[in-house]
């Protein structure tokens, strides 16, 4: 389409549901016979899978980090979970402890965001990630509080805060990426994602309100709200959640992803493009969703390839010149203690990193 | 056949060993077609004219393990990588990698059937034998401080959603505390995290229950219907207590996490709303609770109020009432047992 101007090259994924399914499920069976111990060469394994199947203009991705360095993370933080647990229990030291666990925090992701990216690589060129504590600590602690102060209404702000910490943090070699976006798009992003938790409110008001209604009223003695009187108010509160703001949040992030990435540029003038539709991607997650529960969980890795080869599909560079031309030196990065604190807390930038 | 791996006095072998594939200088993109050369002993970068770019000894070679059809790949001590597709010649050249078992299990083949039902058997023992070891393990470690801040959560969210402020006179609550009071002071000491005794209105019937920091709810309507009873409303609080001091709730809410943990780390990355669903599906089955818990908190009632020198004969009338009231209840999908059932179940153990 672009033929008039540079070549513009469409990220490539040719990672194989059967093949995965094998390297996956031999993980699996080897981490449930370790006891666990395994999972960290199982990340390893799944992360090479999949960034050796990904690639840009023929050049792959790799990595590199190694399981007895994830596994050294892991039981550090495990350790640390458990003595923090067991220092709570004293009265004041336990205030101590979260005031100095939210101070930690920033530092945690920070960490955890250079491992990864020291350890991740294209075309022999490895990425890494750089960023000041206070930074972190304004975009993850301080602005979260003051856009709860605004009533929310300010969580464009913060999305952009995010992303750009984590775009102008990474750099590929030494090459830096940049970014420079307008407001306007994260807010119509949030327009459209507050319409739908809207609708599928009314929606949801409409048609549940009389058996809920019906179903309250008829309330029944016992020791316990009875499963049956209080499910019909969690379920409501559920059907909320996965009906109206989980689909929401794809959407949501779906159109952020490519406001930034066509935003986002690669020092030397490379440019990213992303195209993914926000209604096909809900639909991948739900059916994929749905795919796995039915299936016992036997079809998380056709579900995780679909998932990846669409977002693939959709992920675009615009070279400005050759690709030849990356260098960068090699950091060792063996402390992965940010990263497996993220892998046990499910906590990570969040951000739509390359 | 047994391919034989040469010996440096073997004269250098035919195109068969000369790989095809690219090679990466250290630390840089560019992407340089080179072939790798195994002989003997030594492994040789060489580039079409014949010229040797590399040349280092087979031991200082790290050779990456395979992994499904990706490019096999080796990095020279200096830093140097070279990639190459051609994975068959380069195992026959540089010998089978210590990963090669894995990579052979990994391949899909019909055996994986038997790896599908080893691992589902794995997953069945781990839900029945290790989380409950870890779940007792965070129970053990959670100090009375944070039960006491998980209740004053859940009070808040659900005054909002499910609570009113109670109606019930001040007299009448001063004799369900007294009540409270006797069934607490019979607990044995440390057993409780917190003595909170709390009164709402609500729309959910008569039910009181109780929360992991040892908050206990009473709801109007069970105090006006147990107003002639006070054994009876004995028996409801001594339930609660048990469901306290037998840690029920932060039993439930510890099962909830363990699973969306053991989840992340055993199976990985499940997805946008799978993810949500694991945790959040969870905490709702915890909520319901369990039969079990039920038959134990009757159990431990009727124990704690013959301590206290409260008739359990108290309990059964009230699950009696319950049955007049509302029918037998408790199918085989229920969170909790039949009234009937408990009543009698009661009456025996008081016997």
């Amino acid at each position: 389409m672009t033929t008039d101007q540079q070549t513009r090259h469409t990220v490539a994924f040719d990672g194989k549901t059967g093949e995965w399914f094998g390297i996956w499920i031999v993980n699996l069976l080897l981490t449930i016979v370790t006891l666990g111990i395994y999972s960290a060469w199982a990340k390893v394994r799944a992360n090479k899978y999949f960034y050796g199947n990904t690639s840009i203009a023929g050049r792959h991705f790799d990595y590199h980090a190694t399981g007895m360095q994830i596994l050294i993370g892991r039981l550090i933080v495990v350790a640390a979970l458990v003595v923090f647990s067991v220092l709570a229990a004293l009265p004041l030291v336990n205030l101590i402890l979260i005031i100095a666990l939210i101070f930690a925090l920033p530092w945690l992701l920070i960490r955890g965001a250079r491992f990864a990216a020291r350890n991740t690589s294209w075309s022999n060129v490895r990425f890494d990630f750089k960023a000041g504590y206070g930074d972190a600590f304004v975009t993850y602690i301080l602005l979260p509080i003051g856009v709860a102060l605004t009533l929310y209404t300010t969580i464009p702000f913060l999305s952009r805060r995010v992303n750009r910490f984590a775009i102008e943090g990474h750099s590929l070699g030494r090459s830096g990426f940049k970014i420079q976006a307008p407001i306007r798009p994260f807010y119509l992003a949030a327009l459209v994602a507050l319409g739908w938790v809207l609708a599928a409110a009314a929606l949801g008001a409409i048609l549940l309100a009389g058996p809920f209604l019906a179903l309250i009223s008829a309330g029944e003695a016992g020791v316990e709200p009875d499963a049956d009187v209080v499910a019909p108010l969690v379920f409501g509160f559920y059907a909320l959640l996965f009906l109206g703001f989980y689909p929401a949040s794809i959407l949501y992030g779906a159109m952020i992803r490519n406001v930034v990435y066509t935003h986002a540029e690669l020092d030397g003038g490379h440019r990213f493009d992303s195209t993914v539709k926000p209604v096909t991607l809900l639909g991948i997650a739900v059916t994929n969703a749905l795919a796995v529960v039915f299936s016992l969980g036997l079809a998380l890795p056709w579900a995780q390839i679909r998932l990846t080869k669409y977002l693939a599909d959709n992920t675009h560079v615009i070279p400005n010149g050759s690709l030849d031309a990356f260098e960068g030196q090699l950091h060792d990065d063996r402390n992965a203690i940010g990263d497996a604190y993220g892998d046990i807390e499910g906590i990570d930038l969040g951000g739509a990193a390359i | 056949m047994a391919i034989s791996k040469g010996s440096t006095l073997v004269a250098p072998r035919s195109d068969d060993d000369l790989m095809p594939g690219r090679a990466y200088p250290p630390g840089r993109s560019v992407a340089l077609d080179l072939h790798l050369r195994v002989r003997g002993r030594t492994v040789e970068l060489v580039d079409a004219a014949g010229e040797v770019w590399r040349h280092v000894a087979r031991t200082d070679l790290s050779v990456d393990a395979p992994l499904g059809r990706l490019d096999r790949k080796v990095t020279f001590p200096d830093g140097t990588v070279f990639e190459t597709s051609a994975a068959e010649a380069f195992d026959r050249a540089l010998g089978p990698h210590k990963a090669a078992m894995l990579h052979k299990a990994e391949a899909f083949h019909p055996r994986l059937i038997a790896v599908i039902l080893a691992s589902l058997l794995g997953a069945f023992a781990i839900w029945r034998l290790a989380l409950p070891v870890l779940v007792a393990v965070a129970v053990w470690l959670t100090p009375d401080g944070l039960r006491r801040q998980i209740d004053t959560g859940q009070m808040a969210v659900m005054d909002r959603l499910l609570l009113d402020p109670t109606t019930l006179s001040e007299a009448r609550q001063a004799e369900i505390a007294a009540i409270y009071a006797d069934l607490a002071d019979a607990v044995p000491e440390g057993d409780l995290p917190s003595r909170t005794l709390l009164f709402r209105a609500s729309g959910i019937g008569p039910n009181a229950f109780a929360l992991p920091g040892g908050t206990i709810v009473v709801i109007d309507d069970l105090a006006r219907m147990l107003e002639d009873d006070p054994d009876a409303m004995a028996g409801v609080l001594a339930h609660e207590l048990t469901h306290v001091t037998e840690q029920h709730g932060l039993r439930a809410l510890y099962r909830a996490l363990a699973i969306a943990v053991l989840v992340a780390l055993v199976v990985g990355d499940t997805g946008p709303i799978l993810e949500e669903a694991v945790l959040e599906g969870n905490i709702l089955l915890a909520l319901a609770g369990s039969r079990a818990a039920e038959l134990e908190a009757d159990a431990g009632g009727v124990a704690l109020m013959q301590l206290a020198g409260y008739d359990p004969e108290g309990l059964a009338r009230f699950f009696d009432r319950l049955s007049l009231f509302m029918g037998d209840g408790g199918g085989w999908m229920s969170t909790h047992p039949g009234s009937g059932d408990r009543a009698q179940a009661i009456r025996d153990l008081a016997r």
